[in-house]
């Protein structure tokens, strides 16, 4: 009832508001409760504070983690997507907005030496593979059909919420890559692969259903750039482990395995990642290069020109953590009502019935939004 | 227009064809020859390199102990079971200790019957050991087989493996407490060398044999990945030997070849190819190009080709090869007061193996079936050494060509020439035809008429009647030589060498068994029965010289040639798709003389032909194999005689081997090569009229 209530008053401020997923709706019903019960007096002083208050535009935060390549030898893969997943969790993101995808079991792999664990270096400080992981497509469920399918949305009704990317027009995506992959390609399993082309496409169908407000894209395999090279939708930022006609390599080899343990460009960012706190003002520019050539050994690429803001005074936490931003005021602002034309769609017991009597009857919405088109 | 299809440009080909058929022959076999022996030229070869991914091989490290104390103690144990009973292999107490290990452990009864009727007819019967070592966490889908032959101590021929037995059961130990295996690891003992694991590989398999009779087996696993035989004796060794030579010149995924050796440097463990030293240099590129590397390498390829041709395994992995089993042999070699690789050493590059045997995914099919070694980390690929193989085999195709055309245009000439005769005679026969015909009414008419008459026609008649007869003959005559030249007069030929090759692959065998009992040995009886049929088939020509009228052994020496040669390259070329080395030695050894052999009136040249073409029959070929294979010897007459011997075993070897386990080398040897050759041994035989 009480978020009803805050849901309204946020409304009648003029913020668009929130149609998907109660978890989204609850992250901004909170944090205009905030502002509301604080009741800040001095208006004009605090209106540039709160212009940065909501800078990024983004209400809620979703990560899609994928490793597309199975067999033992491939154990640094499933490594690195654990602990991709592992900081993300750390930073905030919760288990219900992670899509993790792993393509093979190596924890219960008969040729791990040490069973049910996956460790990310060979000092196996971290067991990435812990008490907590929820993964939701496993195995032979990872293909490229299912994977666009939770990007787009398309999944069958019986689909549970917990496999579907139920972000939306103010969702900040996360997609993380990896697998053997070459020049315009990314290898599935052992029997198919997704192309750049497609996945570009993707991304644009995610755009025109408002599925995304920014994305940035992160891949670690071989020729990694030449799958970013086809994006053309907006708000879309890219980082990639190495350049086409480059090998991405590996960090290093864990000797009691046997096997390499993970991956270098990813090993790197981790390093950095592991620096970061939930509140941190690290910046995406020093994020993107965390690889140089020299650690690396493959060239680290990245491509910004579809992204609409500079990477400088874009937080690493607006796509690596679930954390809203939070400030007690003790002053009133007084927040400017915008003008909008999104007609309301919510009521209360007393607008309800007005509403009621030129109630429509309802049809299917369509399949891309009308504004658009 | 192409080629083909431009009659005027084709017909220019082969008259170029024809021109220079000689010189392009003899440039081919030689640019063949160069081509491929140069091939172990460092440059011209690539160094071996892992194609599958899943091997891994020598990352992870090694989780036995400093010093595999078992082992030690197990050899030790061994040493004296082995020394209380010289005479016998040590199932039981292989058997015993295994069950010890705490290991499913079963032993297998088999029995050898003996192909032949002889005298002293034998069934051997054998006991193999083996144990399964199931994996924790996997569902016994694969497995993988560390087998050791069980010989016994005073075994004359072989070394012992008394090492490699003991190791087994410290490794067995070893392995059985850790928890990462996926596919089921076999030790297997086998008695017998070869008879046990060809007992046990086709108990495993339910195919059966009808001269090795194994039990079933009381348990088994899943189909098998790989194996690795070990032939270590007690002793420390100096260096490894790896061999790779399976049945007929099969040979195992270089990538297994590869990680065996690998393994072995990284202990810092000499491996050999047939006990060929090589040299850093040959191996690790850069300054390999010297001619004595050049020379080193050749003598090992060579030497590897050499056992390849064979056709016999070099070890009991070439068994499981059979059964599509990857399988490598690592025989351990001693010198005199100088060891380099104690146990733990071995155990470490055992451990290595298997570990990356247990990575693989998928059965291995990335890396070469075909191959040729110069070197134990470098490699000849078919794609290299086929075209200098296929040149070698084309100047016979060429010749043969070349013949068959040049011997249809004379034909063609002949018969033109004989047609247009044929059509004017034909023309005139007509007429007479029509006269005869009119006469021979009248003829009758009269005979009806002048039955009783006088026989004052009678002359008249017979006249006419002679007329006709004459003129048939005449056509006859033309008719004759034609079925001289055409394909037909030498089927005669084919289907006696066809006939004798049959003999020559079976004779053997089915004298042993007709036969009255002789005190003989079967080699010797072996030997004997081919000597007959050889000998017998040297006078065939002769024979059917003989068996027509005066007219000698009349065909076209040219057609029969040109047939000879196509089928010796066809069956040339067929063989180098399974074994390359037997094929290769063949064509270089026979090609030369088969395409210069030629019917010549010159006496000299003829007897000179015959010799040459005795020198490269398959029989005479064996006794150089004999001899080759007992070179050095102090005095001529020894080494003649040890070559009689070997020659005689290789034959009586061969023999068995293609009943006891389907070898091919002595059928391809019989029906194949033999009945080519006699071919070509008729072609000296043939008279041609003196310019």
């Amino acid at each position: 009832m009480h978020n009803n209530i805050f849901f309204k008053m946020a409304a009648s401020y003029g913020y668009e508001k929130v149609n998907t997923g109660p978890a989204n709706m609850l992250y901004f019903t909170i944090t205009i409760a905030f502002l509301v019960v604080f009741q800040p007096k001095d208006v004009s002083s605090n209106q540039e504070k709160v212009e940065e208050f909501f800078k990024s535009d983004h209400t809620n935060n979703w990560a899609v983690l994928v490793d597309t390549s199975r067999f033992w030898f491939n154990y640094r893969h499933v490594a690195n997507v654990l602990s991709i997943y592992r900081s993300v969790k750390r930073l905030g993101i919760p288990d219900s907005q992670i899509i993790l995808m792993v393509a093979d079991d190596m924890a219960c792999n008969p040729r791990n030496p040490r069973p049910a664990t996956v460790f990310n270096n060979a000092n196996q400080h971290i067991n990435v593979y812990g008490d907590d992981v929820e993964v939701d497509y496993r195995g032979y469920e990872v293909t490229v059909e299912n994977f666009i399918r939770v990007l787009t949305g398309r999944l069958p009704p019986s689909t549970p919420r917990s496999k579907r990317l139920l972000s939306d027009e103010r969702s900040n995506i996360l997609v993380y890559m990896t697998g053997h992959g070459g020049d315009g390609f990314l290898k599935f399993q052992d029997a198919e692969e997704v192309s750049s082309v497609e996945l570009a496409d993707a991304f644009e169908q995610m755009w025109q259903k408002q599925r995304y407000h920014e994305l940035f894209f992160m891949i670690d395999t071989c020729q990694a750039e030449s799958m970013f090279q086809k994006f053309y939708s907006p708000n879309i930022l890219a980082v990639a482990s190495s350049r086409v006609g480059e090998d991405s390599l590996s960090h290093h080899v864990d000797p009691a395995l046997g096997v390499y343990v993970i991956d270098r460009y990813t090993y790197y960012a981790l390093e950095f990642l592991e620096t970061v706190k939930p509140g941190s003002k690290q910046t995406m520019s020093r994020f993107l290069k965390v690889c140089p050539k020299d650690k690396c050994i493959s060239t680290v690429s990245t491509r910004t020109d579809l992204f609409r803001r500079n990477t400088t005074d874009t937080l690493l936490t607006d796509f690596f953590g679930g954390v809203r931003n939070v400030e007690l005021l003790t002053e009133t602002i007084s927040l400017k009502k915008k003008e909008t034309n999104v007609k309301q769609e919510t009521c209360s017991q007393d607008s309800c019935q007005k509403l009621d009597a030129n109630k429509k009857k309802f049809t299917f919405p369509d399949q891309f939004p009308k504004i658009y088109f | 227009m192409g080629i083909l299809t431009d009659e005027t440009q084709r017909n220019r080909l082969i008259s170029l064809l024809v021109k220079y058929c000689n010189k392009l022959c003899a440039l081919l076999y030689v640019v063949g020859l160069i081509g491929f022996l140069a091939q172990a030229y460092q440059p011209l070869n690539a160094g071996t390199y892992f194609s599958e991914n899943a091997l891994l091989p020598g990352l992870v490290e090694t989780e036995l102990p400093n010093t595999l104390l078992s082992a030690l103690t197990y050899r030790s144990e061994l040493e004296e079971v082995m020394k209380k009973e010289p005479s016998s292999s040590p199932n039981k107490w292989v058997y015993e200790k295994f069950k010890n290990i705490g290991l499913e452990t079963y032993a297998q009864n088999f029995s050898v019957i003996y192909p032949f009727r002889s005298f002293n007819k034998k069934v051997v019967s054998g006991e193999n050991v083996y144990a399964i070592l199931r994996a924790r966490r996997a569902a016994s889908t694969e497995a993988l087989v560390l087998s050791v032959p069980l010989r016994p101590l005073n075994d004359k021929d072989n070394t012992g493996t008394g090492g490699g037995i003991a190791l087994a059961l410290g490794l067995a130990q070893e392995f059985k407490r850790k928890p990462y295996w996926s596919k089921d690891i076999i030790f297997l003992f086998t008695e017998f060398d070869h008879l046990g694991a060809m007992a046990w590989l086709d108990s495993y398999h339910q195919t059966e044999s009808k001269f090795i009779v194994g039990n079933d087996l009381e348990a088994r696993s899943g189909p098998i990945i790989a194996a690795l035989n070990l032939e270590l004796p007690l002793n420390n060794v100096k260096y490894f030997n790896v061999k790779v030579e399976g049945l007929n010149g099969q040979l195992p995924n270089l990538d297994l070849v590869n990680l065996v050796v690998r393994l072995c440097r990284r202990e810092r463990a000499q491996v050999r190819l047939h006990n060929c030293l090589e040299d850093k240099s040959y191996i690790y590129s850069e300054n390999g190009d010297s001619f004595d590397d050049y020379k080193k390498a050749l003598t090992t390829m060579l030497k590897m080709m050499w056992h390849q041709a064979s056709g016999t395994p070099t070890g009991n992995h070439g068994w499981f090869q059979k059964f599509h089993i990857e399988s490598v042999t690592l025989e351990g070699v001693v010198k005199k007061r100088s060891y380099t690789i104690d146990i733990n050493t071995t155990a470490r590059i055992i451990e290595g193996v298997f570990r990356s045997l247990n990575n693989l995914l998928e059965r291995f099919h990335q890396s070469f079936f075909f191959y040729l070694l110069p070197s134990t980390s470098r490699y000849v690929s078919i794609g290299m050494y086929m075209p200098f193989f296929g040149l070698m085999a084309l100047c016979g195709l060429l010749k043969g060509i070349t013949l068959w055309v040049s011997a249809n245009e004379s034909s063609k000439e002949v018969k033109s020439e004989s047609n247009e005769e044929k059509s004017e005679k034909v023309a005139s026969a007509e007429g007479q035809g029509d006269e005869q015909s009119s006469t021979e009414e009248k003829t009758k008419e009269k005979k009806e008429e002048e039955n009783k008459e006088t026989a004052e026609c009678i002359p008249e008649v017979s006249k006419d009647v002679n007329v006709t007869k004459k003129e048939n003959v005449t056509e006859d005559v033309v008719e004759e030589s034609l079925a001289g030249k055409g394909l037909i007069s030498i089927v005669p030929v084919m289907l006696v060498a066809i006939m004798l090759g049959w003999m020559a692959s079976q004779g053997p065998e089915l004298l042993t068994h007709i036969m009255p009992n002789f005190r003989i040995q079967t080699e010797d009886m072996l030997l004997f029965s081919l000597l007959a049929i050889f000998m017998s088939a040297l006078a065939y020509p002769k024979l059917m010289k003989n068996k027509g009228s005066s007219n000698i052994l009349s065909l076209d020496w040219q057609l029969l040639k040109s047939v000879a040669l196509i089928l010796q390259t066809l069956t040339f070329a067929s063989l180098a798709l399974f074994n390359i080395s037997l094929s290769f030695f063949l064509t270089a050894v026979m090609v030369p003389v088969t395409v210069v052999v030629r019917p010549s009136a010159n006496k000299c040249f003829r007897w000179l032909q015959m010799f040459a073409l005795l020198l490269i029959s398959p029989l005479s070929l064996m006794y150089i194999v004999g001899l080759i294979s007992s070179w050095p010897k102090s005095s001529a007459l020894e080494l003649f005689l040890s070559a009689y011997d070997s020659c005689k075993l290789l034959i009586y070897l061969g023999v068995t081997d293609t009943h006891l386990f389907n070898a091919w080398t002595e059928t391809v040897m019989t029906a194949c090569i033999f009945p080519v050759w006699l071919l070509f041994w008729a072609l000296p035989w043939i008279d041609v009229p003196s310019p």
